[in-house]
């Protein structure tokens, strides 16, 4: 919400400067979102009059004005179409800053030298759209512009917190302030004789949604422009003139906080019905737009039809226009879930909406409709304002608060004097109805609808005497011991750390095409209904689209290898209910491209063997027997296995298709794997004997299938239950043009060890013999 | 000093300036200090000489021994020194491609071992809620005017079904679940329809934290964060407590940090409403508690200096390579 220093100045006696004003908003916890001086780079503006025009030698409609100021006579070239001889005028000199950050020069406009410019109050930041110049009245040379304009004064933008509504006006900002300064608080002239005895009947059907409906009657309005002051207040604090009498209701909401309405009298049937609207009633409203009303909106009609919606905005038709004469003030309280409804379902939310929602203080209606006749008679004299016709079910509850002094304290953790709280609470308004050595019983306005409990009163504590106070402590409770909940992702992330893995961190959002790739029974993605964008339609049910996206950014910022991982949640919608979520931790990891040639390593690609052994040392460490199915590929994997724990699928490793490359933008070859470690535990380490005794070595080669995978082969070694073989290591693929065509060779380093002695060497002789004669028994040729 | 065997030093002394190589030193080590070197020799007949002068001569030959096989070694060592072979330190030496944390994840694991050493256990929640767990148990009914705080994804064709827009159904979760005292923390994602700029991203990540018990006051609210952030970013960060509303909490506040010379705002904090501690059963005239939300962007941003927090989800290595 916008304020100006010098209109919260009206109602008390600030001794503050605006600095320390905006200081004392911060500390009571309305934030300031921005704070300006409006005559920033602006006295460098003089009052001047218009000595002489001439025509513009190479222009049609400029023309070059001397304007006499008291420091100098100066010549400026405008073609704003209201300059006239005699007239005053405000002049920029070169240096002064006006609207858009544009400072004013000495500029050659056509060959002739404009020393200044004549200023609209576009170009000075009051009005929206200027059609000339300003010509101000009843000014003197001697006169400052900036005094005259209201521009020594200072704008601050207020982020109001919704539970204080009563802060939305100027009004309700200077109570709090006169409340934390001490200081009084002086109300706007209100009231109006009230000569007209006639009254508008109202009916108010739906007494919940409206409790309270109060209008007059006020004739012969001369229907204008507002008074400068009034425009330019309601323009800097966001609000666009319109006429004198909208003018009114805007000003005394910003001032006042209570939203207002006038309807054109004139077109008004028979009486006020406040009514929910019937089907398909339609209205259209002041912002040109037409609105299809629910069963539950709620409007101001007349017997035949829905003049607005109520505490919203009015209908076109009723407003007020030049031709206006009568009018019919509305104020009224209307409940804030209703106007909240309707605000919402219709997208509409207006100055009133927003004030209404949050909560009005039912007890302004009378006072905000006072104000305005007064306004209104003040700006135009001649109208006559009938008695106010106030239909009011609302009871008036008090809303009575026990303080307790220790619960102040215990709440707090510190101690707060008894006579200070009893001043706060004096100096927010509150009323002290009885108090004790325990207590005090506090009655609270009904302004402050948000003081409800003792809580509420603790906060208003706090805000006025601040947090430094508190001496901070750190309490401890017995049988509460810290601990993480993320043991296992921690465990796998170091893991795939030091295989040289880089961990991501990838927005959830994915698009339609993401949602395809991951292959599981249970495809069903949650869709957003509002996304901000089709690329983040879906929550992802699997990190491997943005893995993916991640790393085709990356090959496009010249990375020329990609070895990357994520932990993270996905979610799929339950197979049999949609409302089910499933909600799986995944890890998944994608490389691809090359390992960069250095001095001391070859270039090479990276293929499958790269994602395979982390993963496989990622099963080792985890201590975790993997079944895998047999090989299948996808639309969007050429290659893939899954991979099978206790007979439940946990995840697929592979190859990502060339296809789903393309549509990517990746040029290369990519390989992933992704897996559910929801069950997954810590591995239990025990502790296995270690080699006491030396271990010998011996690499056989065997001429196998070129398709004979690893396990084939070492369960062919292991056919032969041999007493001292450990382990078993490829260590080299030849393919040769002595084998035979689909033949390629093997070499394995195979360990040899003995637990109980030094191994010798003719004890492994004999174990090789026999492995020899099991490979050749089945057509083997080994070869040492 | 040497008198007796003045000329057998300057024979040594002769031998070893012509020695050239390590072998050449060793061969003069064998001639006079071996087993049957000149030296040793001399040593073994000392017993020949006269008592009387026998302890001179055994002084004088000992200081030689002593001397000249300390100074042979010496001079090995220079010979060595000389034929070391040259390594290029400033080479770029061969190494093991290092994979690295996430930034969020460092700022994550610090956070958590301050406060796991605080008595907090960690604790996971869901990130897709339902309005109740995100809304209405935390004192925000439907078209209350706070959900204009926070605007929200809803998750299409499920009515009530939402992606959390704060952390805090973790309260309500774990309140549920346990009986105080509770002393639990979350980081994980919230979501809010906000687009991406350099300071605000729709999904985020936030750090919760929440302890109920019998006298837990806003003392020892404000004594875990000054505590926790100090802790984070050194003795000397400076805070301060803003007056702030969350409808969650009463009284609510808002922790700021003097960041070179600006004042950031970290967390948002503040006493547990006592009717989110109805909401879920707990006796709001028996227990209070406090609670406290901070972004772990704003954390890490901070903290290592970066000033756009798209780089936060982009994953380019080079941003990732220098945590």
């Amino acid at each position: 919400m916008k304020i100006l220093y010098n209109w919260l100045a009206e109602y008390i006696d600030i001794d503050i400067t605006p600095q320390e004003l905006a200081e004392v908003f911060t500390k009571l916890g309305i934030e300031v979102e921005d704070f300006t001086f409006l005559g920033e780079g602006k006295d460098t503006i003089k009052t001047g009059v218009i000595t002489d025009i001439k025509d513009h030698p190479n222009s049609s409609h400029l023309k070059i004005v001397s304007v006499k100021t008291l420091e100098r006579d100066v010549q400026v070239i405008s073609g704003a179409p209201n300059i006239k001889k005699g007239s005053f005028v405000f002049v920029a000199f070169p240096g002064t800053l006006i609207k858009g950050d544009t400072i004013i020069k000495e500029r050659n406009i056509r060959g002739i030298v404009s020393e200044g410019n004549l200023l609209s109050l576009y170009e000075l930041g009051l009005e929206e759209h200027s059609d000339g110049i300003f010509v101000p009245v009843g000014v003197s040379l001697e006169d400052s512009p900036i005094e005259y304009l209201g521009l020594s004064d200072y704008l601050y933008d207020l982020y109001i917190t919704p539970n204080r509504p009563d802060l939305l006006s100027v009004m309700g900002i200077a109570i709090e302030i006169a409340a934390y300064l001490n200081k009084k608080i002086e109300l706007p002239r209100y009231g109006v004789r009230e000569g007209l005895s006639e009254m508008f009947p109202t009916e108010i059907k739906n007494t919940e949604a409206c409790p309270r409906y109060t209008s007059r009657i006020i004739r012969n309005v001369k229907i204008g422009e507002s008074p400068f002051y009034m425009k330019r207040k309601l323009y800097l604090c966001g609000m666009r003139p319109i006429n004198n009498i909208v003018d009114i209701t805007n000003y005394t909401m910003l001032e006042v906080g209570h939203p207002l309405h006038a309807f054109d009298l004139n077109k008004l049937e028979d009486s006020i019905v406040v009514r929910t609207a019937y089907p398909d009633e339609i209205i259209n409203a002041l912002d040109g737009e037409e609105y299809a009303l629910l069963p539950d909106t709620l409007v101001i009609a007349d017997r035949k039809r829905a003049l607005a919606i109520a505490g919203i905005i009015g209908g076109a038709e009723y407003s007020i226009g030049e031709n206006t004469e009568n009018i019919l003030l509305e104020s009224a309280y209307f409940a804030p879930q209703v106007v909240a409804r309707t605000m919402y379902s219709l997208g509409l939310r207006t100055e009133s909406a927003m004030r209404f929602s949050k909560g009005m203080d039912y007890k302004m209606t009378l006072f905000a409709s006072q104000r305005a006749a007064y306004l209104v008679n003040k700006i135009s004299p001649d109208a006559e304002v009938s008695r106010i016709n106030d239909t009011n079910y609302i009871k008036d509850k008090e809303n009575r608060i026990f303080v307790s002094y220790e619960k102040v304290n215990r709440v707090i953790g510190a101690q707060v004097d008894i006579g200070e709280i009893e001043d706060i609470v004096k100096r927010l308004g509150f009323t002290v109805m009885e108090k004790d050595d325990e207590k005090l019983d506090i009655s609270v306005p009904t302004r402050r609808q948000d003081i409800k409990m003792q809580e509420d009163v603790i906060e208003e504590i706090l805000r006025f005497k601040g947090f430094d106070f508190i001496q901070p402590s750190v309490k401890t409770s017995f049988g509460v011991v810290g601990k993480r909940e993320d043991k296992v992702s921690g465990y796998i992330r170091d893991i795939m750390l030091s295989q040289g893995y880089y961990e991501a961190r990838n927005v959830e959002f994915i698009d339609a095409k993401g949602i395809s790739m991951w292959n599981t029974q249970k495809t069903a993605a949650f869709e957003i209904e509002n996304p901000l964008s089709p690329e983040y339609r879906f929550v992802r049910n699997s990190l491997l689209p943005g893995l993916l996206r991640a790393a085709r950014n990356n090959f496009r910022y010249g990375i020329k290898g990609i070895k990357m991982f994520e932990l993270g949640k996905i979610y799929l919608a339950g197979q049999d209910k949609s409302e089910e979520v499933v909600e799986e931790s995944h890890l998944a990891a994608v490389s691809g491209g090359f390992i960069q040639k250095s001095w001391y390593n070859e270039e090479r690609k990276l293929d499958f063997y790269d994602i395979s052994g982390a993963f496989q040392l990622l099963m080792e460490k985890l201590g975790i027997e993997v079944i895998h199915s047999e090989p299948y590929s996808t639309d969007s994997f050429s290659y893939a296995i899954d991979i099978e724990v206790d007979s439940r699928k946990i995840g697929t490793i592979g190859q990502v298709s060339s296809s789903l490359l393309r549509e990517l933008g990746v040029k290369q070859d990519m390989f992933f794997f992704e897996m559910d470690i929801k069950n997954i535990k810590l591995p239990v380490i025990k502790y296995r004997e270690i080699p006491r005794f030396p271990a010998i070595r011996r690499d056989i080669s065997i001429v196998v299938e070129e398709n004979a995978t690893y396990a084939q082969i070492v369960s062919l070694f292991k056919k032969q239950s041999l007493k001292y073989m450990q382990s078993v290591q490829l260590i080299d693929i030849y393919k040769g043009k002595q084998f035979k065509p689909g033949k390629v060779s093997m070499t394995f380093n195979i360990t040899f060890y003995r637990k109980d002695g030094t191994l010798r060497k003719e004890e492994v002789d004999r174990e090789v013999e026999r492995m020899f004669k099991t490979l050749k028994d089945i057509g083997y040729e080994p070869r040492i | 000093m040497l008198r007796l065997y003045k000329s057998l030093e300057e024979e040594i002394k002769e031998r070893l300036s012509s020695a050239k190589t390590s072998a050449e030193l060793e061969r003069v080590r064998i001639d006079y200090f071996g087993k049957k070197g000149k030296v040793t020799l001399l040593l073994h007949k000392l017993k020949d000489i006269p008592v009387e002068e026998r302890k001179e001569h055994g002084k004088e030959l000992n200081i030689i021994s002593k001397k000249y096989q300390h100074l042979i070694g010496e001079l090995k060592n220079k010979l060595q020194n000389k034929n070391r072979a040259i390594w290029d330190i400033s080479r770029e030496g061969r190494r093991q491609e290092k994979g690295s944390r996430h930034p969020l994840t460092i700022v994550e694991d610090e956070i958590k071992e301050i406060f796991v050493g605080m008595g907090f256990e960690f604790v996971d929640s869901p990130y897709i809620e339902t309005d109740w767990y995100n809304f209405e148990a935390l004192n925000v009914p439907p078209h209350h005017p706070s959900r204009e705080m926070q605007d929200t994804f809803y998750i299409k064709n499920v009515p009530g079904l939402l992606l959390r827009t704060q952390t805090s159904p973790v309260q309500i979760r774990q309140m549920l679940k346990r009986k105080p005292p509770i002393r639990i923390g979350h980081i994980g994602r919230v979501y809010r329809v906000d687009d991406f700029d350099a300071t605000h991203a729709p999904c985020f990540t936030q750090f919760e934290g929440l302890y109920v018990d019998k006298g837990v006051s806003f003392a020892d609210l404000k004594g875990t964060i000054i505590q926790f952030v100090r802790e984070l970013f050194g003795k000397n960060a400076k805070l301060k407590l803003l007056p702030s509303y969350f409808p969650f909490t009463e009284p609510s506040a808002e922790v700021y940090m003097q960041w070179k010379g600006d004042w950031m705002e970290i967390s948002g904090c503040g006493m547990v409403h006592p009717n989110v501690l109805g909401n879920v059963g707990i006796d709001a005239d028996k227990y209070t508690g406090f609670a406290f939300g901070m972004g772990i962007e704003r954390v890490a941003m901070i903290k290592y200096g970066i000033s756009d927090i798209r780089l936060l989800s982009e994953n380019n290595i080079g941003f990732l390579n220098q945590f």
